[in-house]
Order: C-alpha cells, then sequence, then structure tokens
C-alpha cells in the first residue's frame, strides 16, 4: 500500500532524529547552489553590461581633408540605412573636444580649426560586436573614409574576456557540481550508515526496497530544497546589498536590474538543481547500501 | 498467515551446501525437513552451521548449492523482490535483541505492521495486544535499553509474532539471559507453537534441551550428526 502521508512523516520524524547529519546535508547543498547562482549572476551582470555599451555603439567614419561631407553622408545613409547618421565638421569636432576637456580646454589654444578631420558618425543602438564590426567594414567603402572606429579595442576585449568567462564558468560549473554530488552523496550515505540497524530491521520484517528508500528520497529532496531554498535566499540578500554599489561604482551598471542578475527562472532552476542533488545523491547512496543487505 | 500453506513440510532442504569464500563449507550436504506445527531445536557447537541455517531460510544469504524449499517455494529460484513478502511469513528473533535503541517499545513491536501497510489505528490495536501476551503492555512507551535483557527479549519475540507469522526462527534467543529469563522467553516460543506457529529455535544451551520434549537437529562442522527428540539425546 502506498500512503505518502507515511513516509513524509518518518521523513520528517528521521530529519529530527539526526539534525548534525541534516545540517550537514543542507549545507553542503546550500553552498554548491549558492556558489553556481553567484556564478550565473556574475556571468548575467556582464552580459548585461556588454548590451549596456552596446546601446552607446557610435560608428565614427574620419573623412579625408576635402571630402565632400554631404555626399559621404549620403553614402553612409545607405549603408546604414535606417540609422541616425550625422556629419560632425572640423571645427565642430574641435568644440566638443573642448567641451570634453573642460578647464584643461586652454591647451587647444593656438590650434588650426582644422586640425582635426571631419567624420560621419552613425548611431547604431544595441548592436553586437559582430554586427559592428560589419557595419565599420561597410563603411569604409564611404567616399573619402580614412579610417572607421567603433572603440572595438575595448569592445574586443570585452567580448573576450566574457567569452573566457563562460568557458571558465562551465568548466568550474561542472568540476563544481561533480564535485557537490560526491560531497552530498557521501554526507547522504553517512546519513543512510548511521540508520543501517533500521534498514537490516525493516528488511528483516518484510519490508521492500521501494518501503525503505521512500523516507530517505524524501529526505534527500526536502534537504536538497531546504538548501537550495536558504541559497536563492542568500543570493538575493547579497544581490540587494552589492548592486546599489556596483551602480554607483560604474555607470554603465545603472541599467542593471535583479532581473539581468537573477532572473526568475534561474532562481527557479537552481531551486530544481538543489532538489535533484538532494534527491539524486540520496537515491545514489542507498542503492549501494540496499544492494549489500 | 498470509501464504497459502498446505499441511506438510515447512521448511524443506536437500543436500545443502553453504561456502564462504576462504573460510571452507558452513553448511555441508545437509538435507533435513521441518513440518507445520513442529518445534525443532537446531544445536551444536559454535561454528556448527546454526545460524548460517537459519539465514538461508529466511533468505538473509543463497545456499551455495542444493535446493531449500520454504511454504513450498524453493527459495534459490524466488526473484530478490519477492523475498520481503516470503520473509512477511517469517518471525525472527536474535541473541542481541536487534532493538533499535531510538524508538520505543511499541514502535519496535509496530515495525512488521507498518511494512505491511496496515492503518495506524490496527497497528495500535495489534501492538498493545501483543506487548500483552509477553507481559509487557505497560512499559510500550519505555526505550529498549530501559528494559531489562529479559524484557528486550520479550518485546523481540513480540515483534517476531505480532505479524502472526507461519515459522518463527529463533537464533540463541536465550544466549544473553539468566535462567529464569530463559523459561519466560521459551514459554513465549512454546506459546506460539501451541497456537500453530512452526518454531526453530538454534542453541546451544544443553539444558533447554533436556527441559523441553523437543525434535533435535544436531549439527557439527556443517553436517548433520543426527535427528531426533530431546529425551533421547538427553539420556546417558
Amino acid at each position: 500500500m502506498f500512503r505518502p502521508a507515511y513516509f513524509v512523516a518518518r521523513a520528517l520524524d528521521a530529519l529530527r532524529r539526526g539534525p548534525f547529519v541534516t545540517l550537514v546535508a543542507v549545507g553542503t547543498i546550500f553552498v554548491a547552489v549558492f556558489v553556481t547562482g553567484l556564478f550565473a549572476a556574475a556571468l548575467g551582470g556582464a552580459a548585461r553590461l556588454l548590451s549596456a555599451w552596446g546601446g552607446e555603439v557610435q560608428i565614427s567614419v574620419y573623412l579625408a581633408p576635402g571630402t565632400d561631407p554631404a555626399l559621404a553622408r549620403a553614402a553612409a545613409e545607405r549603408i546604414a540605412h535606417g540609422l541616425a547618421v550625422e556629419v560632425v565638421s572640423s571645427e565642430e569636432a574641435l568644440r566638443r573636444l573642448k567641451v570634453s576637456l573642460g578647464e584643461q580646454a586652454s591647451v587647444l589654444d593656438g590650434v588650426g580649426e582644422k586640425v582635426l578631420p571631419a567624420s560621419v558618425e552613425v548611431r547604431a543602438p544595441g548592436i553586437s560586436l559582430e554586427a559592428a564590426k560589419a557595419l565599420a567594414a561597410s563603411l569604409e567603402a564611404v567616399p573619402g573614409a580614412e579610417q572607421v572606429d567603433f572603440g572595438n579595442a575595448w569592445l574586443e576585449r570585452l567580448e573576450l574576456f566574457l567569452r573566457r568567462a563562460r568557458s571558465t564558468g562551465l568548466v568550474l560549473f561542472t568540476v563544481l557540481s561533480l564535485a557537490t554530488a560526491v560531497l552530498v552523496a557521501n554526507t547522504l550515505r553517512l546519513a543512510v550508515y548511521a540508520r543501517r540497524d533500521e534498514i537490516e530491521i525493516m528488511k528483516l520484517v518484510g519490508a521492500t526496497d521501494a518501503f525503505v528508500s521512500a523516507p530517505f528520497l524524501i529526505e534527500g529532496l526536502v534537504q536538497g530544497l531546504a538548501g537550495a531554498a536558504l541559497a536563492v535566499g542568500a543570493l538575493l540578500g547579497t544581490q540587494a546589498a552589492l548592486l546599489p554599489r556596483l551602480r554607483a561604482a560604474v555607470v554603465l551598471a545603472e541599467r542593471v536590474t535583479r532581473a539581468d542578475l537573477l532572473p526568475t527562472p534561474l532562481l527557479l532552476g537552481l531551486l530544481a538543481g538543489g532538489a535533484v542533488l538532494g534527491l539524486g545523491a540520496s537515491a545514489l547512496s542507498l542503492g549501494r547500501f540496499l544492494r549489500k543487505i | 498467515m498470509g501464504i497459502g500453506i498446505g499441511r506438510g513440510a515447512m521448511i524443506q532442504l536437500f543436500h545443502v551446501f553453504k561456502e564462504y569464500p576462504g573460510e571452507g563449507a558452513a553448511l555441508s550436504d545437509v538435507s533435513i525437513h521441518v513440518r507445520k506445527g513442529e518445534f525443532v531445536f537446531v544445536t551444536g557447537p559454535s561454528g556448527a552451521g546454526k545460524s548460517t541455517l537459519l539465514k538461508l531460510v529466511f533468505c538473509a544469504e543463497p545456499a551455495t548449492s542444493g535446493q531449500l524449499l520454504v511454504f513450498g517455494k524453493n527459495v534459490s529460484k524466488l526473484r530478490s523482490s519477492a523475498v520481503p513478502y516470503l520473509r512477511r511469513n517469517i518471525g525472527v528473533v536474535f541473541q542481541d535483541f536487534k532493538l533499535l535503541p531510538d524508538r520505543t517499545v511499541s514502535e519496535n513491536v509496530a515495525f512488521p505492521l507498518e511494512v505491511r501497510g496496515l492503518q495506524t489505528r490496527d497497528v495500535r490495536r495489534k501492538v498493545v495486544g501483543m506487548l500483552r501476551s509477553v507481559g509487557l503492555d505497560h512499559k510500550l512507551a519505555k526505550f529498549p535499553l530501559a528494559l531489562s535483557g529479559g524484557e528486550q527479549q520479550r518485546v523481540a519475540v513480540a515483534r517476531a509474532l505480532v505479524n502472526d507469522p507461519a515459522l518463527l526462527l529463533a537464533d540463541e534467543p536465550t544466549g544473553n539471559l539468566d535462567p529464569d529469563r530463559t523459561l519466560e522467553v521459551m514459554d513465549l516460543l512454546e506459546g506460539a507453537n501451541a497456537r500453530g506457529t512452526t518454531v526453530v529455535v538454534a542453541t546451544h544451551d544443553r539444558s533447554l534441551l533436556a527441559r523441553y520434549t523437543k525434535r533435535v537437529i544436531a549439527l557439527e562442522t556443517g553436517k548433520v550428526v543426527s535427528d531426533g527428540d530431546s529425551i533421547r539425546r538427553a539420556a546417558p
């Protein structure tokens, strides 16, 4: 007869009887889920920063002296169809530089008005690195174009960093998951071993493997869910504490939200992962033990 | 009694051998039959194979060769998933009681009933009735370590009998008890036998064999050396 209430009651009773093992198992799963979540949040935040940078993308096509700005603009508009295109004359470029220099603008005193090249500037909000590269290459066809710049060096460094972080993260996550699974399985095996007499007697009086296993699996599930729930709470707390500081330190981080760092699907995934970890480790340790009796 | 058991043989061994790797034969060419309703002593010195014989009967271990039938079923051909259902008709008592120290007396006795899926109300009723029959209904909320050795063994007997098993196996059930407590436990086993349960008791206590007129199977170094009643064995 299958009696869920009976098995749940037995599982909760066992958790109560073995608080130390329960705490160790919950703590192990907590650390595993928390570290995983922290890493995912860091990657999510970095990706959001990258896309925030993408919102600022501006491709500058610097023109050779004597180039007809109207001709260059028309060509740029054809190439960057639908994007905002603006001609910046040499004089305007110098004025903008002076504004950006502020009090140090006096260093430009005596500099000729034509010292900076005229340019055509294309604003491409939310564009990816690959698209920016392709657009920049196309804009080299603008008549009189001498150089095309879109801050690619820094963007490429950021993308490379993110790519490496993702690869490293994947390796770390895999290693961490395996280590955690082994650690949790060993912890739960201790729990099973501590109750070997109970299991032996249950089997002696005619308990099936399913009857013996059910409470242990429920315990694993409860421990996994508890560890993961604590980790999710800690992640949310950490995010709430650190995000304002990140926003204060990095201007682009103003657009980063809780949903970027810890999206709900990630949190649900972490909860499910913790539950599966507890359940799987419990089943693994119990299976080995039952075969011995 | 759950399982369909007709009149006749309860346990049948045909040329059974049991060997442990590196230790030689624990049982060697053992052929015995125990009929339904019998009370049998299995005796012999330490290492004679008494406990091994009982382990084979309740499927804790497989025989190396030979045929073993319990309730008419060939246990070597039983699927492992069927073993629990066979065990539900066998009560087992050990010398060291095998009670869970962190469970109360009533919780220990309730185990076989819970395994069978009985409702809590029925479990309670049967446990109280069983403990009353072994004279311990006033101690059902105690923990085993708060009881004397004799009382603990009575709890173990209560757990073995609470399912009303067709067969009761007792491995040195009085080995840890003084003479008075020994008689109390033996009375419980005799009582169960009188109510129809087949009882097999492994013991090396010769005073028991002299006191109770029962069939005695004697083992030495894994072989059956005699099979008869205890009066004849006890006679000079």
